[in-house]
């Protein structure tokens, strides 16, 4: 704390004896304080006497009561009968602002900006407690508020007035004592705004150690932060004098009872000081201290609020690096459209250096086109607040200082600042990914008309193949029919090549058609039992497992989200196949399901058949690939074909576990929540 | 075939629509083995089909067919159209009429019965179910000019 040295206006023919007391002792209310003065004030007012000595050297307590009047935070002004300000202190000039000449006392609430505690009437001049005092009126803490244009918010203040008289009685002029309350109103209002904002207050300082203490300074509540802060526990705190954990140096200087005497004066005492903890290291702490007064206006105790300003200054450090680091664009902006912070990355993408950015409107950052809409958007974020981004749906596009623009990836979120609302927002180059995206969408676009040429080319050839086809078989067939026998063995071999080969490219062509049609009349996907499929199938396939002497058994089988029909193909084509290449012993086939991560569901088919060599684990998958002749077994090749065309519609795979001889498992993977 | 006409009485007329010479004949030789005393009468366009129906021009003294076999891919004017004229006039809609036709389309199967098609063929492959589908119509199913004998 410094003391500040009293003005030049300070008349040094003062021939007082002021109490030294005074300046130790505890102020507890202007009124007193005026008191204390009144007296030795008015005796200088009165004497022309005192002047006339023309002392030039201030006794020693002219001194104490010039460095009193210097120290203390109520203001005090003098003025003789003309309404002449002969005494202004520091603390005063503080409230009212320097270099006041002299002013008519009619002119005072006019050109001081004294208004009545409702804040709006101007005061009447007659009224103020300094005009009283010149009349020989007594004020007693009255409320008023000053309000000028230079200055930055409503200052309240309490003004007691006396009137100064000379020894011998006469009425030489008037004193008043200001104490600005403005930090208690505002603590009041604080009160006033409830239980929410107090818990909100105390989630925004819970990092801070938060204290109460009584009116002789011991604590008598310790939170956790101020445990972690002092290393002391409340157990060894409560009770304990808070000047405990100040050093030496501000206990000598009285540090402690000095402070809480101006937090009970003024209703509050901040500052920034060196505190220790348990262990004895110091850390600079920013100290807020306000007075604590029951609805009587007595002083209950104080609540303190310390933080660690080192701490602050790493958190601040931090968050920078951090800022820093990011690979975003960051940008702060306030709810007047200007940018207050900016990091790096904002800086290489846009071209403007850090100085040309803080400060300026955040538009200057969009296209032209862009700008006129951008302040109701700003406007709407700011009356609802909440985090958003704003890539969807809407193409939006950034502007280089050079001039070009390039597509933007904005997210947006509020941020709670003691200035308000800012907008913070995180900005990303969309050009490569817009580029990406772009592309993929060309892609897939490609890819899918290509798909659909190809199953269209595929229909369209096989349909348009059957047409000539059957114009073959059926006279191969009627030639056959009508003159078997009759054109010699030569004639009956070729015919019944003809019939065969015209059989076989019918069944190749309808297979071709099965093929390319697989999977595209879709029924939709709906939940379904695996179960009913794999019946239906079996319920198909009935012949051919009486005929086999098949038995198919089955563990629990999932539900799951497929086109039933095609589930009811694979289980059938699988089924059939395990039927149908059989070893010696009749067929026994089990299915089983499990559900594994990354694979969906796996069902599997088990046979005790033929089995495969590995080699052709991946040909026994393509389109009219067959491991054996047509005499062995009928068939294109085509029902291993579709099941894998079925299940990689459905995202999933197929493949085969097999060894000749010992059987072979078909699994095929369906992914749950699939693509179609 | 079940015989259930004497090979003396009226022959039964059957008009079949129908631009490919390979199919006229397939239904041609498919019909031979019927017993029945048939009569099928050929024509190669939609036209033509309608002029035969009408006995107008060329056709004025045709006989009323108890039974089309109708082709849907016609040059001039199309099967469905050909369709559509039986069935919207009230002298030839009793006319049963079978859509026989290379096409499998869901399309045009429900087109067909939509415009009152009596039933819908596709061509078979094999030569024997084409007799089968013949010996259904007329050995199996009754035809108009029975009705009252």
């Amino acid at each position: 704390m410094t003391v500040p040295l009293l003005r030049s206006a300070w008349p040094l023919g003062l021939a007082v004896v002021v109490p030294l007391a005074l300046a130790i002792q505890p102020m507890a209310s202007g009124a007193s304080l005026a008191a204390l003065v009144l007296a030795p004030v008015a005796a200088f007012l009165g004497g022309a006497s005192l002047r006339s000595r023309r002392r030039r050297t201030p006794t020693d307590a002219q001194l104490a009561l010039q460095s009193v009047l210097g120290s203390i935070r109520d203001g005090v002004i003098v003025a003789d009968l003309k309404g002449n300000f002969v005494l202004v202190n520091a603390a005063a000039e503080r409230i009212i602002g320097p270099d006041n000449p002299g002013v008519d006392p009619s002119q005072w609430s006019d050109y001081f900006g004294i208004f009545l505690a409702d804040a709006i009437t101007p005061y009447p001049p007659s009224d103020l407690p300094l005009a009283r005092a010149m009349r020989g009126e007594v004020s007693e803490d009255v409320e008023m508020v000053l309000r000028r244009t230079r200055m930055p918010h409503d200052v309240w203040i309490t003004v007691s007035g006396r009137p100064l008289r000379d020894p011998e009685g006469v009425l030489r002029g008037g004193m008043i004592v200001i104490t600005d309350v403005t930090a208690r109103k505002d603590s009041e209002n604080a009160a006033r705004l409830g239980q929410e904002s107090f818990r909100s207050l105390v989630e925004s300082i819970r990092d801070d150690a938060t204290f109460m203490l009584d009116i002789e300074g011991r604590v008598s509540s310790w939170n956790q932060g101020a445990e972690r802060m002092t290393g002391y526990s409340a157990d060894e705190m409560l009770g304990q004098h808070v000047s405990k954990h100040y050093t030496a140096n501000d206990l000598e200087l009285g540090r402690p009872r000095d402070e809480l005497a101006v937090a009970a004066t003024t209703g509050r005492f901040e500052c920034e000081e060196w505190r220790l903890r348990k262990n004895g290291s110091p850390y600079w702490a920013g100290v807020v201290v306000t007075s604590m007064l029951d609805q009587s206006g007595t002083l209950r105790g104080y609540m303190t609020v310390l933080s660690d300003l080192n701490a602050g200054l790493r958190t601040e450090s931090r968050y920078r690096a951090l800022l820093e680091a990011t690979p975003d664009a960051i940008l702060m902006v306030n709810q007047d459209g200007l940018i207050e912070l900016a990091n790096g990355q904002i800086e290489h993408l846009f071209g403007y250096t850090r100085a040309e950015l803080l400060g300026a409107s955040v538009e200057m950052l969009l296209p032209e086109r862009f700008r006129h809409v951008h302040g109701d958007h700003r406007h709407g974020f700011f009356v609802s607040p909440r985090r958003r981004a704003m890539r969807e749906g809407l193409d939006l596009f950034g502007l280089r200082k050079d001039g070009t623009e390039f597509p933007v990836e904005i997210s947006l979120s509020p941020l709670e600042t003691v200035d308000g609302v800012l907008a913070l927002a995180a900005i990303r180059d969309g050009t490569e990914r817009k580029r990406a995206q772009d592309e993929l969408v060309l892609t897939i676009e490609k890819l899918k008309r290509s798909n659909a040429e190809l199953e269209q080319f595929a229909y369209v050839t096989s349909h348009d193949l059957q047409e000539p086809l059957r114009m073959v078989a059926s006279y191969t067939q009627l030639l056959a029919q009508r003159y078997k026998g009759r054109l010699g063995a030569d004639a009956d071999e070729f015919i019944s090549f003809a019939v065969d080969g015209s059989t076989r490219m019918r069944q190749l062509i309808q297979d071709l058609l099965a093929y390319s049609r697989a999977g595209s009349s879709d029924e939709g996907i709906l939940e379904i039992s695996s179960e009913d499929a794999l019946n239906e199938a079996l319920a198909n396939l009935e012949g051919a497992m009486k005929e086999g002497s098949a038995v198919v058994t089955h563990g629990p089988l999932p539900r799951l989200h497929m086109d039933p029909a095609q589930l009811e193909q694979i289980f059938q084509n699988l089924v059939g196949n395990a039927i149908k290449y059989r070893g010696a012993e009749p067929p026994r086939i089990h299915v089983t399901a499990r559900y594994e991560r990354g694979e969906g569901h796996v069902f599997s088919v088990q046979d005790n058949g033929l089995g495969i060599d590995a080699k052709h684990f991946e040909r026994i998958f393509v389109i009219f690939q067959r491991l054996h002749g047509r005499d062995a077994y009928s068939g294109t090749g085509i029902g291993l074909a579709i099941c894998k065309k079925l299940v990689e519609r459905h995202g999933g795979r197929i493949w085969v576990e097999s060894q000749p001889g010992h059987g072979s498992t078909f699994h095929f993977a369906i992914a749950n929540g699939h693509q179609k | 075939m079940t015989r259930k006409n004497e090979a003396t009485r009226a022959p039964i007329n059957i008009l079949l629509v129908e631009d490919s010479p390979g199919d006229v004949r397939l239904t041609r030789e498919a019909l031979r083995s019927s017993t029945l005393p048939l009569e099928l009468h050929v024509v190669s366009d939609g036209v033509e089909a309608l002029e035969f129906l009408g006995r107008q021009g060329a056709f004025s003294a045709a006989p009323r067919p108890s039974l089309v076999l109708l082709d849907l891919n016609l040059p001039r004017l199309g099967g469905r159209e050909v369709l559509k004229t039986i069935k919207d006039d009230p002298a030839l809609m009793s006319i049963p009429v079978v859509v026989l036709t290379t096409s499998e389309s869901a399309v045009d199967i429900q087109q067909s019965y939509r415009l009152r098609a009596n039933c819908y063929v596709p061509k078979p492959v094999d030569m024997d179910a084409l007799v089968e589908v013949l010996h259904f119509w007329l050995s199996i199913a009754r035809l108009p000019h029975e009705a009252g004998k």
